[in-house]
């Protein structure tokens, strides 16, 4: 499966003379480890963050400055954003943790926002325009500056992150996790120690969306602090809400769902954004399970069992 | 100096109401209808916006405002009868992402009639220039904002705490199904105080339209803040969405004004001009890390739950 | 933590602003005794239990299991010292199936690393052991069956299983029968008559006649106090009892 695509999709895409399908294709594949990492939180803990785009940000911005620095160690630099947004997550989960539900969502927003302004007035990082990079991620012989390396590497990081979190939620810890998040109190009456698990739950998904930031930053050249703006936070949750929360699927169906309207509508019509509002709104108040979800629902219903 | 310093504790006085109110009517939802509502933000654009197209035709500013507020209370109405109704019951998670497609959806609207270019609109005439306050001067329609934020403050009070339909909002609040079996339409209370809400965020956008423009995107940023306000004063408070906006407000004016100064103290004015603004940026959020660490219900968490 | 303990509750005192929920409360509960906690509603069972459980912290007064004081101790970490418990409405996970609820439980305690991100039903032994605790509590027939399928009854009987698969030092069973039809009672009663001696068992329950029967003392808590401990026909022939609690008019 994962071979397949890392030689099928470039095949594909060459084959219609179409190169910038491989960078929206490896857009989809870099989007999806950010929005699984985000899953770990909002499927597995029931933790909705609206601040996943900062620790993105981290990990572009770890690239970019490391690179006007002469940094071209591809390692160093995710060695760095690892390292960097695994700290800012060890202080933030913490603090974002003492709340929970509608508190959850609003500190985290406000921490994003909050990177969001620093990186702004930072004018040695080049505030509100952003950092042009340099040069590219260099994974010994490997240069991510090289667009079909970049999509191999994205693809293989993905699978491997999609086949963890699978691992993971089939782990005690993963049980442990979706039982406090149904009823707190009968984990807790267990034995469960769910906040230290949550915020070991936090840095781990932090620290693989800063990852998936390194890979973004190689892919787009260019980094901005409009990464940690709020849109970029909605636009994960949203990958793996449309995908459903459910699967470990399911964000990178919504990811491919959702990144390819966003670089096809805006040909179709300057106002795409309207109708896409509207959608939005519509498919969270039909569509419960993501679009997932209503795909495997048009498969025959199976029998209740009981015995 | 002395003057600069009450000049910008005004300022940050008014910024501070402003917060408050945007912030309250987006914690009585919050607390009261449990609905987390991110398109605030766009219905303080819609009031601006309305407010400022008002006035372009010709009307007196105190009308347009009149005018600018109540469509957005009608706005409001639609959104909730619509969309926010059907939406009490799922969890949080959908509320963000419903209102975060209103989001989008409302600034391409806003592009499409008005055209991605900000407005501008000018105060009211015996408003437009500085006044002289105990020996310096102060622009007047910065003392008039402050002026009307107070009255609607108490007003907003005044109907929350002495009137019928304020006592049902409580009650609704902590015992739904009581309000609901003494005979109260709970439904239309909800409506109301949905729009109720919209309209105090659409007044606090037509007042903010002479000061700065009026723009696609210009709710996103208070909206982030009045939820910062909210952690800060505590869910559902309304006397917490006072002090901390106040708070907030001041600390943010401030800290723009004189962090750079003061960091030029004690280092030298190449660092100071990096690291002051990025500082005086951050302290409304250092601030909330700060409550959150002491107090993780906020300042005056709402009674009564 | 293997094996049974005492438990001990020293003159804990709760008071809710002017309430007196928890009086004074003293009692010794020995290893392996089933002591059966009764008292009209509002006595200030729920807020004991709370307590002991973790859930509220006393005013005054220390808690013991064994030697140790577990007074300051939260919920978490009382359970990790071997208190388990079942709830009055039964607390259960219900996308999860019978099977990995009570593998779950089980596991819960294990704090090394390994342990914790090993798959969940991977172990064979503890899958087994769980199987084998289903079997006791009657559910050996409904393993994959996912808990919000299951009946009120049979919920409570997955709480005992989720309970008894940790070999708890300390159980507390908070109304066990409560909302039961007959047939699921009995069944209940069953196992609890079998779990005497074998686990240090606090319960709290109406049923009169399941109390008087499987209790090796009763203690009668009215206003937050102890009024009266003792055995079943020492409950039986109290005044002070049958005054306050058991239904009869004052006899002065």
């Amino acid at each position: 499966m994962i071979l397949s695509t890392c030689v099928l999709v470039p095949t594909v895409c060459f084959w219609f003379d179409a190169p910038h399908l491989v960078t929206l294709a490896t857009r989809i594949a870099i989007l999806s480890i950010a929005a699984i990492s985000l899953n770990l939180l909002i499927g597995t803990c029931g933790l909705v963050s609206f601040g996943h785009g900062m620790y993105l940000a981290i990990g572009a911005y770890s690239v970019s400055i490391l690179q006007t620095t002469g940094v071209d160690n591809g390692f160093a630099h995710f060695s760095a954003a690892t390292v960097v947004a695994g700290i800012a997550a060890a202080l933030i989960g913490p603090l974002a943790l003492r709340t929970s539900g509608i508190a959850f969502i609003m500190v985290t927003l406000a921490f994003a926002q909050m990177f969001f302004y620093l990186m702004i007035s930072l004018r040695v990082f080049g505030g509100d325009d952003g950092m042009s990079l340099a040069g590219h991620s260099l994974l010994g012989p490997l240069d991510l500056g090289n667009r079909l390396g970049l999509f191999e590497v994205s693809v293989l990081l993905l699978a491997a992150i999609t086949a963890l979190s699978q691992l993971f939620n089939r782990s005690t810890a993963g049980y442990a996790l979706r039982a406090a998040r149904q009823n707190v109190r009968r984990a807790e009456s267990l034995g469960l120690d769910i906040h230290r698990l949550r915020r070991i739950v936090y840095v781990v998904s932090a620290v693989l969306t800063a990852d998936a930031g390194s890979l973004f930053a190689n892919l787009n050249s260019y980094v901005s602090p409009s990464y940690s703006a709020w849109p970029m936070s909605g636009d994960l949750i949203l990958i793996v809400v449309l995908g459903g929360m459910g699967s470990v699927f399911g964000p990178i169906v919504g990811a491919i769902f959702l990144l390819s309207v966003e670089s096809f509508a805006p040909g179709l019509s300057e106002h795409w954004m309207l109708p896409y509002g509207i959608a939005i709104v519509w498919i969270v108040m039909t569509a419960r399970h993501g679009l997932l979800g209503a795909l495997l629902a048009l498969r025959p219903a199976g029998k209740e069992r009981r015995q | 100096m002395t003057t600069l310093i009450i000049t910008q504790v005004l300022n940050g006085l008014q910024f501070g109401l402003m917060l408050f109110l945007i912030a309250t009517g987006l914690t009585l939802i919050l607390g009261i209808m449990d609905f987390v509502n991110l398109a605030h933000g766009s219905l303080y654009m819609m009031g601006a916006y309305a407010t400022a197209t008002l006035v372009a035709k010709g009307m007196g500013f105190f009308p347009a405002l009149l005018g600018g507020v109540l469509a957005t209370f009608a706005v409001g109405v639609v959104i909730e009868v619509v969309v926010v109704r059907k939406l009490y019951r799922r969890d949080h998670l959908d509320h963000v992402l419903a209102t975060f497609g209103i989001i989008l959806a409302f600034n391409e609207v806003v592009r499409i009639i008005w055209g991605p270019v900000g407005l501008t609109f000018d105060p009211p005439e015996q408003f437009a220039d500085s006044v002289d306050l105990l020996g310096f001067t102060y622009p007047a329609y910065r003392l008039l904002v402050i002026g009307m934020i107070s009255l609607v403050g108490a007003g907003l009070w005044w109907l929350v705490t002495r009137t019928r339909i304020g006592m049902q909002i409580r009650a609704g609040a902590t015992h739904p199904e009581i309000v609901s079996a003494l005979g109260v339409n709970i439904r239309a209370l909800k409506t109301t105080l949905f729009a109720l809400g919209a309209a105090l965020a659409a007044f606090s956008g037509a007042l903010i339209g002479p000061l700065r423009s009026v723009q696609p995107g210009m709710g996103e940023e208070v909206l982030i803040q009045a939820l910062v306000v909210i952690i800060v004063g505590g869910i559902g408070a309304i006397r917490g969405a006072l002090v901390a906006g106040i708070l907030l407000g001041l600390l943010d004016t401030l800290g723009r004004a004189f962090l750079p100064l003061m960091i030029s103290r004690f280092a030298n004015p190449e660092v100071a001009q990096a690291v002051g603004p990025a500082l005086a940026s951050m302290m409304i959020y250092l601030t909330m890390a700060l409550v959150l660490v002491f107090k993780p219900a906020g300042l005056l968490p709402a009674t009564g739950k | 933590m293997s094996g049974i303990a005492s438990l001990e509750l020293r003159g804990l005192v709760k008071r809710f602003g002017g309430l007196l929920a928890t009086d004074h409360v003293s009692v010794t509960i020995a290893e392996g005794e089933l002591f059966a906690l009764i008292g009209p509603n509002g006595a200030g069972k729920s807020t004991l239990i709370g307590q002991i459980a973790g859930e509220l912290m006393p005013d005054e007064g220390e808690i013991l299991i064994g030697d140790q004081s577990i007074t300051g101790w939260g919920v978490v970490a009382r359970a990790r010292s071997g208190l388990g418990r079942t709830f009055q409405i039964a607390q259960t996970i219900d996308a999860f199936t019978t099977l990995e609820s009570v593998v779950l439980s089980r596991r819960s305690g294990s704090l090394s690393p390994t342990g914790f991100f090993a798959p969940l039903l991977g172990d064979k032994e503890i899958l087994d052991i769980a199987r084998e605790t289903l079997n006791v509590v009657g559910l050996g027939e409904l393993t994959q069956l996912r808990v919000d399928r299951l009946s009120h009854g049979e919920r409570k009987q997955l709480e005992l299983a989720m309970a008894l698969v940790r070999q708890p030092r300390v159980l507390l069973l908070d109304e066990p029968m409560a909302g039961m039809s007959p047939g699921e009672s009995e069944t209940m009663a069953q196992l609890l008559s079998e779990l005497r001696g074998k686990c240090t068992i606090v319960l709290i329950e109406h049923d009169m006649d399941v109390v008087f029967k499987l209790a090796d003392r009763i203690g009668v808590l009215a206003s937050g106090a102890l009024i009266a401990i003792g055995s079943a026909d020492d409950i039986r022939n109290n005044p002070l009892v049958r005054a306050s609690y058991l239904g009869e008019e004052e006899i002065t």
